[in-house]
């Protein structure tokens, strides 16, 4: 946890300034897909209570609070009550091994009579050697909160939509985690960090002996389009949103596994769909989009920027810290953007389509891919070895 | 005491309890969801041991993807009668009891004399050490090759054995008609 008092009290905070920033960021995004979808289709969207609406949010907050606490007579009470923190533990556990900003590092300094000795605080909640796994095993068990809530409501509706839901999430699953495969393989580690690292600069490689630069960011996506497109579309079914939002079909289902939640416990349902929103959008950035990283430039030029600016180290650390942190977000923030267009603009599969698209096409085009990827990289250092 | 021995403790605790309710339990979805804290709890297991990866992929493999399928089926069996264990007549239930005791025996025996190897082999190695997923890999395509194949086989034959069940008529219930 720390060495002394200071790191562990500022690790502490840290741990839940992430999850509060996960659970504050909802409220907005919440904000961002009523007045988007409004702009879609050329609506106003809320735009009566303070600026923008934006008092909205507090609004909403206030009726799911008060509304009147209830469960269905003929629910299991235990599993209906679980259903909703099950929905939301793995969203927060998996976004807490983000790597969100480089390290900072605290020059020893003086302080109450006592010198604090030099420390690096990691910009996420914890920093764990096989994030990637960790994070795939993490938010693979957001599947429980929608089964849960199904089955605990003892409602037909809820029951097809959790039903529906787990053979969806299980088989996009498998695209995910093939697709994510092609990187890791490209980057050579299940470390995000390490991945981050190896994106940085110009995109350059040794193909036959001899060194390729391109006028391109170094980035993922470049060198695995094929899986970058996997990717987005098995995190679209992952998170049951529009067009794979069958859990809910509110046409058929009247809403889905959350039927018969109202108030705050629908509220968790929410905060975790957005929580695994925030996590898909996080891990395409580091995959394919470089991370935290400023697309050409490197970390080690950034940090010298600064360092000049700011005469004191720690003052210039923090400052670079922000700064990729704010880089981050923007990047997240496109991707987030790109979910809720999608979803005001395109029409929900057929349930067989959906299997279809899963275990027909995803799956053996990241097979595919992985066999390509290691082919090309095998072939590319075998000779490159010969030279 | 070392905090890694109390959280091998506090683990080996939740995994036995949790193991003894999903044979214990009335009703399947409970016996599934206690399925599922057994699997936490080995997983935990393996963290506590300094293999992340072994425990990251314990939950993605059965956490995730196995005992969502137990529970998905669990839901789609028709559950009005239930259950309890050993309440039916004297016999049989003398069986049941006997059959997991003689497992235990041969769980714990098996335990001792593995015991015994880690002991003379194990124990210069194992000094809290993280195993990195590299010297994994390379063990499991060297050294343990035979095993791993010898398992997919498994695996093979289990998918064809259940394909042919369930594409002959009546599967393994003949059904009254």
């Amino acid at each position: 946890m720390g060495q002394d008092g200071f790191e562990t009290t500022i690790n502490l905070i840290k741990l839940l300034l992430i999850f509060l920033a996960m659970i504050q960021a909802v409220p907005v995004l919440v904000w961002v897909e009523r007045r988007g979808s409004a702009f879609i289709q050329d609506r106003f969207g809320p735009n009566r209570v303070g600026p923008l609406g934006l008092m909205q949010l507090l609004a909403d907050a206030v009726k799911f609070i008060f509304k009147e606490e209830f469960s269905p007579n003929k629910s299991v009470r235990a599993i209906y009550y679980m259903a909703p923190v099950a929905a939301l533990v793995p969203a927060a556990l998996a976004l807490g091994a983000l790597p969100l900003s480089t390290p900072i590092h605290v020059a020893p300094f003086e302080w109450l009579g006592r010198s604090w000795g030099p420390y690096t605080f990691e910009m996420q909640s914890f920093d764990i050697p096989v994030g990637i796994v960790y994070v795939l095993a993490a938010s693979s068990l957001g599947v429980y909160g929608l089964l849960l809530a199904g089955w605990g409501s003892s409602n037909k509706y809820s029951l097809m939509g959790a039903l529906r839901a787990s053979a969806q999430m299980m088989s996009y699953e498998l695209s995910l985690g093939l697709s994510v495969v092609g990187t890791i393989l490209v980057f050579g580690s299940l470390d995000f960090h390490t991945i981050i690292k190896a994106q940085e600069g110009f995109m350059h490689f040794h193909l036959f002996g001899s060194e390729i630069q391109i006028f391109l960011p170094n980035w993922g996506i470049f060198y695995q389009p094929l899986a970058a497109i996997i990717f987005v579309v098995a995190v679209f079914a992952e998170s049951n949103r529009l067009p794979f939002d069958l859990p809910e079909a509110e046409g058929e289902l009247v809403a889905g596994f959350h039927t018969e939640y109202g108030g705050f416990k629908l509220l968790l349902f929410f905060m975790g769909e957005y929580g695994h929103m925030i996590v898909a959008s996080g891990l395409f950035s580091i995959f394919y989009l470089g991370g935290y990283g400023l697309p050409w430039v490197d970390t080690i030029t950034v940090t010298e920027f600064f360092s000049g600016i700011f005469s004191h180290s720690t003052t210039a650390s923090i400052v670079t810290s922000i700064f990729y942190l704010v880089l981050f977000l923007i990047k997240i923030a496109l991707f987030i953007w790109l979910f809720m267009w999608v979803r005001w603009s395109l029409p929900r599969f057929k349930y067989d389509r959906l299997m279809d698209l899963g275990w027909k096409t995803l799956m053996p085009l990241a097979l595919f891919n992985i066999i390509l990827t290691a082919s090309i990289m095998f072939l590319a250092h075998f000779i490159h070895w010969g030279v | 005491m070392e905090s890694s021995v109390l959280l091998f403790y506090v683990l080996a605790a939740l995994i036995l309890i949790s193991a003894v309710g999903v044979i214990s339990a009335a009703n399947a979805i409970y016996s599934a969801l206690c399925l599922v804290t057994t699997m936490f709890g080995v997983a935990g297991v393996f963290l506590n041991l300094g293999a992340p990866f072994i425990g990251a992929v314990q939950v993605i493999v059965y956490a995730g993807a196995v005992v969502v399928l137990f529970v998905m089926i669990v839901m789609l069996l028709d559950l009005k009668k239930k259950e309890r264990p050993l309440q039916s007549r004297s016999v049989s239930s003398g069986i049941k009891v006997a059959i997991p005791a003689l497992l235990v025996g041969i769980v714990v025996a098996a335990a001792q004399m593995s015991i015994d190897f880690a002991t003379q082999e194990g124990a210069a190695q194992s000094g809290g050490f993280l195993v990195s997923t590299k010297e994994l890999a390379q063990l499991l395509l060297s050294k343990y090759l035979f095993a791993f194949e010898a398992i997919s086989l498994l695996i093979l034959v289990v998918i064809v054995g259940a394909i042919s069940l369930a594409r002959s008529p009546g599967g393994t219930h003949v059904g009254p008609q």
